[in-house]
């Protein structure tokens, strides 16, 4: 055994003998060796090492530790610092071309690293204002499920949580809540449309949100209570007090404003207008005017349950009660239960990726890839001073040289040489700023939904953070020359033809630049294959038709009233409504059994009604389309595609027609198989599907439009929609626009690589450009003798590229390989319909960056050897 | 009067070597403090007082005995020096003073 239970630790004994003084050792140790040796006989041997280490790093002090070497050695430090910066300055404008490949350099790489260093910084601020933000927890839920695969959510039955709170011990409280309350809240003449959520009163037990006016505990305690945000008072009615008020929402009844609530904060995981009283739930359900989901078990999309923890208990005992209400309350079915799970309230921004979101959601993935991806960047950067910095060792050997020669230490050098490079980095921080202001509106407005998390605003105190990360950067290059030339050997630096002996073993350079340009070539790739992907989304057949169709939001009009307003319009050849837009992949799905195997199951569905099919051009392979519901018909007929069938058994589409199939208990006659078209995101394979007309599921009314006046029948439809609807202005859009939308990431994700390519390439074409030239100028003799003894200029060029292309081959097969592992086996293998990896783009990306790095190349080698010979040989 | 002020800290420190008499090396001092004032201080703030101290004057030290306990390190052990002592009853004596001259009533403890 290495560390017997009678003796204390080894590591601290050896710690405390490293950093204690001689002088004081022995009484120190001594002590504490007889107190520890008392201590194991008082309080037993585990204690007592505990004690120990305590003791050693209280002993951290200085009076305690030893004096650093040297440390009264050199009385004026600041004269030598003041030394190093004037040094700095002079060296960098003597030679200003790596000035400027450095300061560039690092400008372009660390404005990316800014805009990571913002974005963390705004991730980390969420939901960091609730007092109780340590003791919040919200329960998740993951169906399990045979024959479907769930995903786990954010939502978890309300009913869970009303249980919870009566059954598990040691909670102070559980907030439900409901979300999708929506409306136009009345008062007098004035109206607003208004979001928010249903609140139970523990609501701001739980959650620190500013109650300005209103009793926190009872104002969400009445059925139809309201309160509202700063903001929403003061838009409905400006500079009114309107506590008392009872506010009127179309179809959903009378709100009595019972408090006025500052706005969320914006970091805030979840955001509203209004809150409404969770009692007012029940009435509405009964009123059939909300779904059943409160006191239904299997309702894992409208509840949310967060809960708060008493002091000082854990997790495990509402875990376990978790655990077994998972299995309990889905007794009754045994193709079924839950893992319920619980997430602490700061994890969830930024946390894992769940279903059903309540708000803001920022998987961790995409802030790890865009770190790990800014990080090789502004690695990139550091790589080029390191390799310049190196490269010109040359020059400043000798000035080290008699440096060390006069009394400088190895700690110096490496000083200046540090402060050197901060210098520089600090430098271009301001350069990176001025980058980073310009492409920080860019890169919210081109990635989706980032701009929840990150801020436009740049709150000063980031600033400092910059600069703490220009610093960190500046060490980081710093300290492999400042090491390099801290090791250089007087007498060799100053012997003159000892200098090249300096570079002997320096491959670490070539590296370098191998990972350098690695780097830019994966970058390269990955955007000419997601573009590839992209085109081939766009041209990819889904086997509906694409052309022509307008999609409307309904925002909860009645659909028949408005297909009757449209109907009048000529230009309008085909009208359905419909519960999704196609394509777009926000499908709903239903419980069904299949009568013959008893297996429930959730599916896929759309609401349509019969024109939709022949509006969408999609076929029907076996059967007929339902007819029309008539008002008072029961909901009993339903299509289903293709898959379905096969899914469920069927040898041929023929073969299902007249089944009966049930849905949420309903039985529903199969009528017609329509043939399978991808209803989803291209990126999924198609499932089955049914499709039947739901009249209250409608959210959306597609028309097909013919005539070449679409700025007059939009006017048309425009007018139609106020005869329906006047507060609310339409939403209308093109399908084939939200296609492309839907499929947008993947043209974010060409720009992000792109960019990031750009960046790679350029930092890295910087670099190369930097050591062709340094290689150009320190071979000027040799060049010159060459061309005295009869090299042409094309000859010289070989000579001086050689080396360089063969680095920069060798890192376009790496960044090839890569690239095709992580490209093809990683982010495309996600995708159902996709495109392959394959040469055509790697060698546009190739060429591309051979192209850059060749002019960088060719463009010095070319300089140095037009030059005449005479000039460089003349002194010899 | 400047240069011999004794912080609180100190006092105990200077006392308890005081009483120990003899044997006032750093785990006695140590555990004879946690003890009578029930109040643990690590090794290393002792050493910061005791070194104070020894610089002003205010104790002497020698190196004493090793033990097998200690891993065959030897002790030191502390007196203080007569300017020590002055200090305490300078201490002391301003003490002294005060309390003599809070009024008698104040001295009840106040529930109101």
């Amino acid at each position: 055994m290495k560390n017997p239970v009678n003796l204390p630790p080894s590591l601290y004994r050896k710690l405390f003998q490293k950093f204690c003084r001689k002088e004081l050792y022995y009484e120190l140790q001594g002590d504490l060796l007889e107190e520890f040796s008392l201590n194991v006989e008082e309080l037993g041997p585990t204690k007592a090492r505990w004690i120990y280490k305590k003791e050693v790093l209280k002993m951290l002090r200085p009076s305690v530790i030893k004096k650093f070497k040297n440390s009264n050695k050199y009385y004026n430090n600041t004269a030598m610092f003041r030394n190093y910066t004037k040094v700095a300055f002079r060296s960098l404008s003597k030679n200003k071309l790596f000035t400027f490949i450095n300061v560039t350099g690092l400008a372009i790489g660390m404005s990316v690293g800014l805009l990571i260093v913002n974005l963390v910084f705004d991730a980390v601020q969420f939901d960091q204002f609730h007092e109780n933000k340590e003791r919040i927890h919200r329960v998740t839920s993951k169906p399990v499920q045979v024959g479907f695969r769930w995903n786990e959510g954010a939502a978890a039955p309300n009913i869970l949580g009303e249980k919870m709170a009566e059954e598990v011990p040691g909670i102070e409280a559980v907030a439900k809540i409901r979300r999708w309350f929506f409306g136009n809240l009345k008062l007098n003449d004035n109206s607003i449309y208004a979001n928010g959520v249903y609140a139970d009163e523990n609501f701001f037990k739980v959650f620190s949100f500013d109650l300005q006016q209103g009793n926190p505990a009872t104002a969400l305690t009445n059925p139809f209570s309201i309160i509202l945000t700063e903001t929403l008072a003061e838009k409905l009615m400006p500079e009114e007090n309107l506590m008392g008020k009872v506010l009127s929402i179309p179809e959903r009844g009378e709100y009595l404003v019972t408090g006025i609530v500052a706005d969320p904060p914006k970091h805030s995981h979840f955001k509203f207008d209004a809150l409404v009283s969770y009692s007012s739930v029940k009435p509405l359900e009964e009123q059939n005017i909300l779904a059943e989901a409160s006191t239904n078990w299997r309702d894992f999309s409208a509840g949310y349950v967060y809960f708060l923890l008493e002091k000082g208990q854990t997790l495990d005992n509402v875990q376990s009660w978790l655990n077994r209400m998972g299995q309990e309350a889905y007794a009754d079915d045994e193709n079924f239960f839950v893992n319920f799970d619980t997430q602490k309230l700061t994890q969830i921004v930024p946390g894992k990726n769940l279903n059903n979101q309540l708000g803001t959601e920022f998987p961790p993935l995409p802030l790890i890839i865009l770190g790990a991806v800014a990080m090789m960047i502004v690695l990139s950067a550091c790589f080029n001073y390191t390799n310049l910095s190196i490269a010109r060792a040359l020059r400043r050997s000798k000035e080290i040289g008699v440096r060390k020669i006069v009394g400088s230490s190895r700690r110096q050098i490496f000083n200046q040489f540090t402060i050197e490079t901060v210098m520089v980095t600090v430098i271009a921080v301001f350069f990176s700023v001025f980058i980073f202001m310009v492409i920080k509106p860019l890169f919210i407005s081109s990635i989706p939904r980032i701009d929840q998390v990150m801020q436009i605003e740049n709150p000063p105190v980031l600033m400092v953070y910059f600069l703490l990360f220009a610093i960190f950067i500046g060490l980081i290059a710093g300290v492999f020359p400042a090491l390099f030339f801290s090791k250089i050997k007087p007498l060799l630096a100053l012997r003159s033809n000892a200098s090249m002996k300096l570079f002997s073993h320096l491959n670490i350079r070539k590296v370098l630049i191998v990972v350098q340009f690695s780097i830019s070539i994966f970058f390269l790739i990955a955007m000419t294959v997601v573009l590839k992907q992209y085109r081939f989304t766009m041209a990819f057949d889904m086997g509906f038709q694409q052309e022509n169709i307008l999609n409307m939001s309904l925002f909860g009009n009645d659909h028949e009233r408005l297909i009757n307003e449209l109907e009048k319009i000529p230009e309008i050849s085909a009208i359905s409504a419909s519960s999704m837009v196609v394509g777009s992949g926000s499908n709903r799905t239903l419980m069904l059994r299949n009568p013959v195997t008893n297996d429930s199951l959730f599916t896929n569905f759309i609401s349509a009604t019969p024109s939709y099919f022949d509006l969408h051009d999609i076929d029907v392979i076996a059967g007929s389309i339902y007819e029309p519901r008539q008002i008072g018909d029961n909901l009993s007929k339903m299509m289903v595609n293709v898959e379905f069938s096969r899914f469920h058994g069927y040898d041929s589409p023929q073969d299902i027609l007249g089944e009966i199939f049930y849905v949420q208990g309903r039985p529903m006659t199969i009528t017609g198989v329509i043939e399978d078209f991808n209803y989803q995101y291209i990126e999924e394979p198609i499932r089955s599907l049914i499709l039947m007309e739901s009249t209250n599921t409608m959210g959306f009314i597609n028309m097909s439009i013919q005539g070449g006046d679409i700025v007059g029948t939009l006017e048309k439809i425009e007018s139609a929609w106020k005869a329906v609807d006047e507060e609310n202005d339409p939403s209308i859009k093109f399908l084939d626009t939200q296609l492309e939308e839907a499929s947008g990431f993947l043209l974010i994700f060409t720009r992000v690589f792109g960019f990031l390519g750009l960046i790679a390439a350029s930092i890295a074409c910087l670099g190369l450009l930097g050591m062709a030239v340094f290689n150009a100028e320190t071979r000027v003799k040799e060049i010159g003798i060459r061309k005295a003894v009869g090299a042409s200029v094309s000859n010289l060029i070989m000579v001086l590229s050689k080396s360089f292309i063969s680095l920069i081959l060798i890192s376009g097969v790496i960044g090839a390989f890569i690239g095709y592992l992580v490209l093809d086996k990683l982010i495309l293998a996600e995708i159902h319909y996709r495109v392959g990896v394959g040469l055509f783009e790697m060698f546009i990306a190739m060429l591309i960056l051979f192209t850059l790095a060749f002019i960088a190349v060719v463009s010095q080698t070319w300089r140095a050897a037009k030059r005449n010979p005479v000039e460089s040989l003349r002194y010899e | 009067m400047k240069g011999t002020h004794l912080g609180e800290f100190q006092e105990i420190v200077l006392l308890t070597i005081m009483v120990l008499n003899e044997n006032a090396y750093g785990v006695s001092i140590k555990r004879e403090i946690k003890s009578r004032a029930d109040r643990a201080i690590s090794r290393g703030a002792l050493h910061t007082a005791l070194s104070r101290m020894e610089d002003k004057g205010l104790i002497k030290s020698w190196q004493g005995e090793a033990n097998k306990e200690r891993g065959g390190m030897p002790k030191r052990y502390y007196e203080v020096t007569n300017k020590g002592i002055a200090a305490l009853k300078d201490a002391k004596d301003i003490r002294d003073q005060l309390w003599n001259e809070v009024p008698k009533l104040r001295l009840q403890h106040n529930y109101a």
